[in-house]
């Protein structure tokens, strides 16, 4: 029986292990009501548009290389691996056009930072996910 | 039992094992948490201290490289020759950004660059900006001439896959100007559309020839459409010399002979440049052509086209390019050729003539006022000495030995004009390049590359962009570059 208790505990585990690589979730503040494609979630994250569908203010907050989920997010939003993403910056911020989002260290800062500000945008694991943010889009 | 159902043991020892390895495997999740929760803490110590420096940002730069070739001569002004050279491409540079407001700030750039001692380090942008609305910047100060695909970025090597950006093109050395710019952006769905334009002038200080833009003007739309951007630029200003030495004693016979005067100002110069890209984060291609037209042979007016492609896998990414550079004013170099060597040769039996004048042999009497007549058409002052000669019936050696010797210095000017200014203005080559670059984290990256220079054009003199060489055969170049930005 022990040893049955075991075995489920090990499938539940694996299993959620899956889930857990599934995927990256974009959240936002539970308030807000935006309805958002992978494109303009790009668009925010590269500094290509500054603002939600509604025309309010859109703050990203990025991850830092670290991040598990990361180069899972720009390779699906923006077709780019790190290396190319710090070239893209790279080419913008030594010509004065724009300024990389700021980037804090993990999933759980990106749930802290959303769930207090209305504004802000940013992704972690899907697995992550709680009740103080809201998930507008998950990519797999 | 144990016999009577075999399979129900083995399950029995795997699922205890995997118990096991969960057991583990939550400790080390324990730990792992406990960690990032410290290095958290860290993080939002280590932003705390960014809030407070929020208005003042800095990046920089690095590039660190060896370079040689197997040829002969410098490779235009990278100082690359067949010894290992470990300054020619290195290059450090620091930007930094002053935020007085939301909409305004201050931007410069330092910019140390590998000399053969020390690093010469020298502003390269320093500009305040103002941002009216999110996608408008006007900007005044010292910035970046915007006249190629990768201009904005010629020093940051991690932004684009060459070891170096290719000169065949990439050879306005004017790479900074003061005056203003407006900097317009609009995006319509997928389509990006970006308008530049500028206005200033810009100097560069050379060791025979200080020269200068004046009213320089030019605008850029780059429109981008997913993974596919289209560049055209074009631009016109004012070229003006301040000639010293050889070079102005060469203008000077120049202008004497009517072929081009150097010194007036005002000459005009134009530049075309249309850049065609593709990047979908796999498949890197890029086509950049540009035209510079310069009514001065002072300047090299060259018409080139640069080619690369690259594939990235994983941390690799391979590339391939080629490069093709020709002078677009062979016709007029070839025309002024002629018209020097017409000249010279018609002057160089006036002056054996004046120099064998004999004053009291009336016959080189004759001659020479004969001689001095038809010159004066070019100088009236000729004329005079022609008629005083006539009436006085001979003397005036010494005048006439002067308008020899100053003759002869013309036809020495000119014959080091077509041998060394022109010659070396008038330029062709091709260039094939292979290389891999690889990322070695997501900020450094480093360059292995070979390129070969060929085709500097059989009825030319020069080495295309080689300078101070002795032969004109192919050269292979070898570069290990490493970038990084921070």
């Amino acid at each position: 029986m022990k040893y049955a208790t075991s075995l489920i505990f090990v499938l539940v585990a694996l299993s959620l292990s899956t889930v857990s690589a599934a995927g990256v979730a974009v959240v936002v503040h539970p308030s807000n009501s935006a309805a958002m494609d992978l494109g303009q979630v790009a668009d925010l994250f590269l500094g290509k548009s500054s603002h939600f569908p509604d025309g309010s203010v859109a703050v990203p907050v990025d991850q830092s290389d670290d991040s598990s989920v990361k180069p899972d997010f720009y390779s699906q939003a923006a077709g780019k691996d790190l290396s190319q993403l710090s070239a893209y910056w790279s080419r913008l911020i030594f010509t004065g056009k724009g300024k990389p989002p700021k980037s804090v260290y993990d999933d759980f800062e990106v749930i802290d930072l959303i769930s207090t500000n209305p504004n802000m945008i940013g992704y972690i694991d899907s697995a992550e996910v709680t009740d103080s943010v809201k998930v507008i889009l998950t990519l797999d | 039992m144990l016999l009577k159902a075999p399979w129900i043991t083995g399950l029995l020892v795997v699922a205890g094992v995997l118990s096991l390895q969960v057991q583990a495997q939550t400790v080390e999740e324990r730990l792992d948490r406990i960690e990032k929760k410290m290095k958290r803490d860290k993080s939002s110590l280590s932003e705390k201290i960014d809030g407070l420096a929020e208005q003042f940002t800095i990046n920089g730069f690095l590039t660190a490289g060896l370079a040689t070739h197997d040829g002969d001569g410098v490779y235009d002004d990278t100082e690359i020759s067949d010894e290992l050279c470990f300054h020619c491409d290195s290059l450090v540079g620091l930007q930094m950004n002053f935020a007085i407001d939301e909409k305004s700030g201050i931007t410069t750039q330092f910019l140390g660059e590998g000399g053969t001692d020390t690093f010469d380090v020298g502003m390269e942008w320093a500009y305040f900006y103002y941002k009216p609305q999110p996608n408008l910047t006007l900007r005044t100060g010292r910035m970046r001439t915007p006249f190629y695909a990768n201009s904005e970025f010629l020093d940051v090597g991690f932004a684009y896959p060459w070891a170096r950006l290719p000169k065949e093109i990439y050879n306005l050395t004017l790479s900074t100007f003061e005056g203003i710019d407006l900097n317009y952006r609009t995006s319509a769905g997928p389509l990006d559309m970006e308008f530049q334009t500028y206005l200033g002038s810009a100097v560069q200080l050379d060791p025979t020839y200080d020269y200068s833009l004046d009213n320089a003007i030019g605008a850029i739309v780059k429109t981008t459409y997913g993974p596919a951007s289209v560049r055209l630029g074009y631009h016109v200003a004012n070229l003006d010399f301040d000639l010293t030495g050889d070079a102005d004693s060469m203008a000077t016979s120049l202008a004497a002979i009517g072929v081009e005067d150097l010194e007036a100002d005002g000459a005009k110069g134009s530049f075309t440049n249309v850049a065609l890209t593709w990047d979908d984060g796999s498949l890197y291609a890029q086509i950049e052509y540009a035209n510079l037209k310069a009514e001065d042979f002072l300047f090299r007016s060259v018409e080139s086209i640069t080619a690369i492609t690259g594939y990235k896998i994983d941390q690799w990414m391979p590339y391939v390019y080629y490069t093709h550079a020709e002078s677009n004013n062979k016709d007029e170099y070839e025309q002024n050729i002629a018209t020097v060597s017409q000249t010279s040769a018609a002057l160089t039996p006036a002056i054996a003539v004046l120099n064998a004048y004999d004053p009291t042999d009336p016959v080189s009497v004759a001659t020479v006022q004969t001689v001095l007549s038809s010159l004066a058409a070019t100088d009236p002052t000729l004329a005079e000495l022609a008629s005083d000669i006539g009436t006085s019936g001979g003397g005036n050696e010494f005048a006439v030995a002067q308008v020899a010797s100053g003759l002869q210095d013309t036809v020495n000017g000119l014959g080091a004009a077509s041998a060394g200014l022109f010659a070396a203005n008038i330029i062709e080559q091709t260039s094939y390049g292979l290389g891999v670059r690889y990322d070695l984290t997501p900020k450094t990256a480093v360059t292995l590359e070979a390129q070969r220079f060929t085709d500097f054009g059989d009825d030319l003199s020069s080495k295309g962009y080689f300078k101070g060489y002795s032969d004109r055969d192919d050269v292979t170049m070898y570069s290990v570059v490493f970038n990084t930005v921070f």
